[in-house]
């Protein structure tokens, strides 16, 4: 099983992860789902009952403002990388926190690496599926690789100038 | 120059030590190749031909002295006794092994150096003029806004996997000297009537394969918005830019498919999201900036009095009256100039340099120019504030370290990437047809009397060596596993920037030097009274040149 790390703690995983957009959504009797975009509009366009329970996958080359009427509903976005070098992920993250004020777990799945942690956590994003092979302690080292930054990000509002004394 | 506060350092050093475990997780085999790759790359770390190829930051050219020695230090300590200074102000060493890269970091950290976003698909060190803060033409000083623009850019957490590498260059002068219209985004400094500053902002433009001159998407920003809305520019292209293509993967492509307009309306939509934030820069915040970038301590000079001098050593001595003309320019502050040192002594590689030069430079920044001295895009060393009462004594020393080649902005003043010599990417060689065309044209007088010529060399189509905007370009290209070298006519780099235009089927190596020649032949025969060779190219056109040179013997 993947390990998850979330705020900065490693926990248990209660989200299971659906890729198949052909998925059958009566089977949401119970447990917790993130759904591919087009299979959660089609949730929500039925008035499912199940919702709480539902998060969304946006993948690299999704738009992040289409979530925008959903954000209010959803405890969960799992931000996919396709690859580590598709930086799109980190923008994404990013405008969901800053400009759609999203407050409810981002998580970042798929190809990414263990590298890109601390960026990816000033960007927004909460909680990480960590990838295969990457040792526990390694990662939390690297989401922790910087104490100071100069910008601005969804961690620290101002930037270092507001901050130098 | 800019010094360090605590939270510089700790930055530095925090990426210092992010490397060191990341370079060791790769050597232990826990880290991927192709994972480690993005990472060394944006620490400056190249796997090349021969060796690996550290590339060290400058930020916008300024070096002190403690840096040089620092510079001479490693050169000795990690390499062989040499670096490289590159077409975008920073220093290569061409041969560090890939284990002490943490240790030589960790070296360059200490005397407030760095490696950072050097490579990779990041924003680059940002690049400005040579003379900032001493040109008359000069109307803003652009270091502090370089500055302000190094420290928002380096370890940016959104924008380090951008779908290509992406570079910011700004001028605060009339005349252009930061090639601002071929850069990914280029900031021309801009003064108000009413004294208000800002800055006019291009994006799009390039070198590399798609040569592309850049557009403007804002006549007039004020200063305080340039970080939020550098934000909103590069997100747009983080989120549009294609990903699929790395050729097609730079902002000019994404710039030319959406429309100059509907991409400038994307990023104003974007800007005003961001333009409110605390990003935005504050009065003290320009000011601190500002602060480190003062006049030094300048005594005063009769300006009559230091030319009458200078007059009368030039008339004394013919070869230092030589390099004055071509080595020595103007200062804004009376009885100051600034000298470039020239890089481009005949046998050595363009830009390449010594341990012991590298020392000799510190030296003599510390005697003659308040401990500073600039590397220039042109790969040759600047000492910006020498009094014109010490330029002779400046010019012996100069002479005798062999810096004293007085062909700047020459035929031999070339521009030349490392080529195929060193680099992994290079189609071609460019240093030996440097070198070659040096030779060439070892007569100084006829040099100066052909004027400036720019002559710039890239041995692969990604252009390091600018060939594009050189009034006369060469492009190292591969023919079935041959060497052969496309040469291009009319490019300009200024204000008046233009894209050179290819001449015909290339040439064999061989072939260069007669090309050459031919070339500056037809200029010779053509030109009018005090015309150089771009005003003649631009009059009579590439026709003349053409029929010259592919001119059947008979």
């Amino acid at each position: 099983m993947q390990r998850l790390i979330k705020n900065g703690e490693l926990i248990n995983n209660e989200w299971t992860l659906v890729e198949d957009e052909d998925f059958d959504l009566a089977e949401f009797s119970q447990g917790q789902w993130a759904l591919p975009l087009p299979l959660y509009e089609k949730a929500v366009e039925n008035g499912s009952a199940a919702l709480s329970r539902m998060g969304v996958i946006l993948n690299s080359d999704q738009d992040a403002l289409k979530l925008r009427d959903y954000l209010d509903k959803l405890p969960l976005v799992v931000i996919n990388f396709s690859a580590f070098a598709d930086g799109r992920s980190f923008s994404q993250a990013r405008i969901l926190r800053d400009q759609l004020d999203y407050t409810g777990e981002i998580r970042a799945a798929g190809n990414y690496m263990q590298d890109q942690l601390f960026y990816l956590s000033r960007c927004g994003v909460d909680a990480f599926l960590l990838p295969e092979g990457v040792v526990v302690e390694s990662a939390m080292q690297s989401l922790a690789d910087f104490s100071d930054s100069y910008q601005a990000a969804c961690d620290e509002p101002q930037p270092l100038f507001r901050r130098r004394v | 120059m800019y010094v360090y506060d605590e939270h510089d350092h700790k930055i530095v050093e925090e990426r210092v030590q992010q490397f060191r475990r990341q370079t060791d997780r790769f050597l232990a085999g826990e880290l991927k190749e192709e994972e480690f790759l993005p990472l060394r790359l944006q620490n400056g770390l190249y796997v090349q031909r021969l060796a690996p190829m550290l590339r060290v930051a400058v930020p916008y050219g300024m070096l002190n002295s403690t840096q040089l020695r620092r510079i001479a230090h490693i050169c000795r300590q990690y390499d062989k006794g040499y670096c490289h200074i590159t077409t975008r102000q920073n220093i290569q060493f061409n041969w560090p092994l890939l284990e002490e890269v943490p240790n030589i970091l960790a070296e360059l950290a200490e005397v407030e150096m760095h490696a950072i976003q050097t490579s990779g698909n990041c924003i680059r060190n940002v690049t400005t003029d040579q003379f900032a803060g001493v040109a008359p033409d000069e109307h803003i000083d652009p270091r502090p806004y370089c500055e302000i623009i190094r420290q928002w850019s380096t370890c940016h957490p959104e924008f380090a996997f951008l779908p290509r590498k992406f570079k910011i260059a700004v001028s605060g002068t009339e005349d252009d000297r930061a090639a601002i219209h071929y850069h990914d985004i280029g900031l021309q400094l801009v003064k108000k009537d009413d004294g208000q500053i800002g800055f006019t902002v291009l994006v799009g433009g390039g070198l590399g394969r798609t040569p592309v001159i850049g557009s403007v998407v804002r006549e007039f920003l004020p200063e305080k918005d340039i970080l939020t809305y550098l934000e909103a520019i590069v997100r747009v292209y983080n989120l549009n830019g294609r990903r699929d293509n790395k050729y097609k993967a730079r902002i000019k492509i994404l710039v030319r498919a959406t429309g100059i307009e509907a991409f400038t309306a994307m990023v104003e939509e974007e800007w005003e999201h961001v333009r409110d934030t605390q990003t935005i820069l504050t009065d003290k915040e320009l000011s601190r900036a500002k602060s480190f970038f003062t006049s030094p301590d300048y005594k005063s000079f009769s300006e009559a009095k230091s030319q009458t001098s200078l007059d009368e050593q030039a008339a004394a001595n013919p070869a230092f009256a030589r390099w004055l003309e071509r080595n020595v320019s103007d200062h804004s502050v009376t009885g100051y100039k600034a000298v470039t040192l020239s890089l481009k002594e005949t046998g050595i590689a363009p830009g390449d340099i010594t341990d012991g030069q590298v020392e000799i430079i510190a030296d003599l920044a510390d005697q003659y120019s308040f401990g500073e001295a600039r590397t220039t895009h042109q790969q040759n060393i600047v000492l910006a504030d020498v009094k014109a009462t010490e330029l002779l004594s400046l010019w012996g020393k100069l002479t005798e370290a062999g810096f004293a080649t007085a062909n700047i902005g020459t035929l031999t003043d070339m521009i030349c990437c490392p080529g195929g010599d060193f680099c992994a990417l290079a189609n071609a060689k460019s240093i030996p047809v440097a070198e070659a065309i040096q030779r060439e044209f070892d007569d100084l007088d006829y040099l100066y009397d052909l004027g400036n010529v720019e002559l710039n060399i890239s041995g692969c189509m990604n252009a390091c060596g600018h060939h594009h905007i050189g009034h006369i370009g060469v492009l190292g290209v591969d023919k079935k596993g041959q060497e052969f070298y496309q040469v291009q006519l009319g490019g300009s780099q200024g204000n008046d920037a233009s894209l050179a235009k290819v001449l015909g089927p290339s040439f064999s190596r061989a072939d260069m030097t007669s090309v050459i020649r031919k070339i500056i032949n037809v200029y010779t025969e053509t030109r009018t009274e005090g015309e150089e060779f771009l005003e003649t190219y631009r009059r009579v056109g590439i026709a003349p040149f053409k029929e010259r040179i592919y001119a059947k013997a008979n």
